[in-house]
């Protein structure tokens, strides 16, 4: 029960400071005018697709696409979100505060990582309204955008609990913003091994965010991705917890 | 050593050991996971489903089969050849797929005679077939001659994919980039200045 106060009271912190709504405005913007290029695009060759056997949709030529640059974009973003979770606690020397009150380690590290993933849920949520928009006027494969929405909401997860172990792990929120982004970074970058070898490491592709990401969005769920994103933020918060109990009995 | 530090030794160590323990846990979830798959296609067009007949030229060729794709490092058709290829894996465990780049080498791609464009070998029993365009259809045919069944009978379709069309009007357009580019942006932004202010007077 006490990780759903300390979760409600994070997700009410987010919003106490224009930085989130600064977010949400830049976002939408950004995304917004990337989708509606995408649109027109559409709009101008639908003509062209009508003769072709197995032609790409509305969703594969619309949807996918940006579901795949609202990940980029989180990848830089979400790092600014979690950079202050725990590390600013400790700057303002409120750390001890938190940790006195009757809590457990776990308690704080799940209510600080479902506080900041329900302000990013919300973000996804303002991402998958967008293409609903075009059921006036057209078809989507329901089942290719439940699938790309599932991948960006599994993808953020993973973002955040990697924000959250940063933040635990240094003391300056600045740090810890970089530090994120190089991890989520390299991880994102370990793909490229698929492309430019001709024997790509079975492990580095395993661990390959993009690879399960992309493998999610086609429609085709599979045990492996999914439960690549659970051990993943499990991954994460096992070791942020590790981090703020050595913490604790350091003081 | 004080009672406290003896305590406190004591709790870094039991956390030591859960997270060790909860790693390995993690790691061998991990590995299992890789290992046993199961995968489900929830996409409407069943565009990641292979169709019947591919199934069954599958399991007409109980031994192992050698894909070999000639094209080039950095190529979005290797990722597309093998997303292809992992559909007819998912059925049949000892088919391999494997690329080479002509470019690297050379005296390979001479001998196979590649085209620019790059070329795949399906390798079965010795015998080989060459293909210069891959597809559900071509890939299930070559299949076939491999396991001498007459292939001219099949011809699988690629799966229709829903909204070929998109009928919006100008006004609907014009709508969309207004509330997405100008109304939900600002409403967002006077919000957060609001709060700037209110905080700024506090």
């Amino acid at each position: 029960m006490m990780i759903f106060t300390i979760a409600i009271q994070e997700f009410k912190s987010h919003f106490k400071t224009p930085l989130a709504w600064v977010l949400f405005a830049v976002l939408q913007i950004i995304l917004s005018y990337l989708y509606l290029t995408q649109v027109e695009t559409f709009d101008l060759m639908q003509a062209n697709l009508v003769g072709i056997d197995g032609a790409p949709g509305l969703t594969d030529i619309v949807v996918t696409p940006l579901f795949s640059n609202a990940a980029i974009i989180l990848l830089l973003v979400t790092p600014l979100l979690t950079m202050r979770v725990i590390s600013e606690e400790r700057r303002n020397k409120t750390l001890p505060l938190l940790l006195a009150a009757p809590l457990s380690d776990t308690d704080i590290i799940l209510g600080k990582y479902l506080g900041t993933l329900a302000l990013l849920w919300l973000i996804v949520i303002l991402i998958a309204l967008m293409p609903l928009s075009l059921l006036i006027g057209g078809d989507l494969d329901m089942g290719k955008y439940l699938a790309n929405v599932l991948a960006i909401t599994l993808l953020v997860g993973a973002f955040t609990s990697t924000g959250l172990f940063m933040s635990t792990l240094v003391d300056h929120p600045t740090v810890a913003a970089i530090g994120t982004f190089g991890i989520l970074l390299i991880l994102w970058l370990f793909n490229i091994s698929k492309t430019m070898s001709d024997q790509p490491n079975e492990l580095l592709e395993y661990l390959s965010l993009l690879n399960h990401f992309q493998n999610i969005q086609t429609g085709l769920l599979s045990t492996n991705d999914i439960l690549y994103f659970i051990l993943f933020v499990a991954f994460f918060i096992v070791s942020s917890i590790y981090c703020l109990a050595n913490y604790r009995s350091q003081k | 050593m004080t009672l406290i530090t003896r305590i406190n030794l004591r709790i870094r160590m039991k956390n030591s050991f859960t997270t060790m323990i909860s790693i390995m846990l993690i790691i061998t979830i991990g590995w299992l996971s890789n290992n046993y798959i199961l995968q489900i296609d929830i996409t409407t067009s069943a565009s990641n489903t292979l169709s019947l007949d591919s199934q069954k030229a599958l399991n007409a060729l109980p031994d192992p089969i050698l894909i070999t794709a000639y094209i080039e490092k950095g190529q979005s058709i290797r990722s597309q050849i093998s997303q292809l290829v992992n559909l007819y894996k998912e059925k049949k465990s000892n088919l391999t797929l494997s690329f080479i780049d002509p470019q690297l080498n050379p005296e390979v791609a001479q001998a196979i005679d590649t085209n620019s464009e790059g070329i795949i070998l399906i390798e079965y029993q010795n015998r080989i077939e060459k293909l210069d365009y891959i597809d559900e259809n071509s890939l299930t045919k070559s299949f076939l001659k491999l396991a001498n069944i007459d292939s001219q009978s099949v011809n699988i379709q690629p799966k229709t994919n829903s909204g070929l069309t998109l009928d919006l009007s100008d006004t609907q357009i014009s709508l969309m980039n207004f509330v997405n580019l100008l109304i939900l942006p600002l409403l967002f932004l006077i919000t957060g200045f609001i709060i700037w202010h209110k905080r700024k007077a506090a």
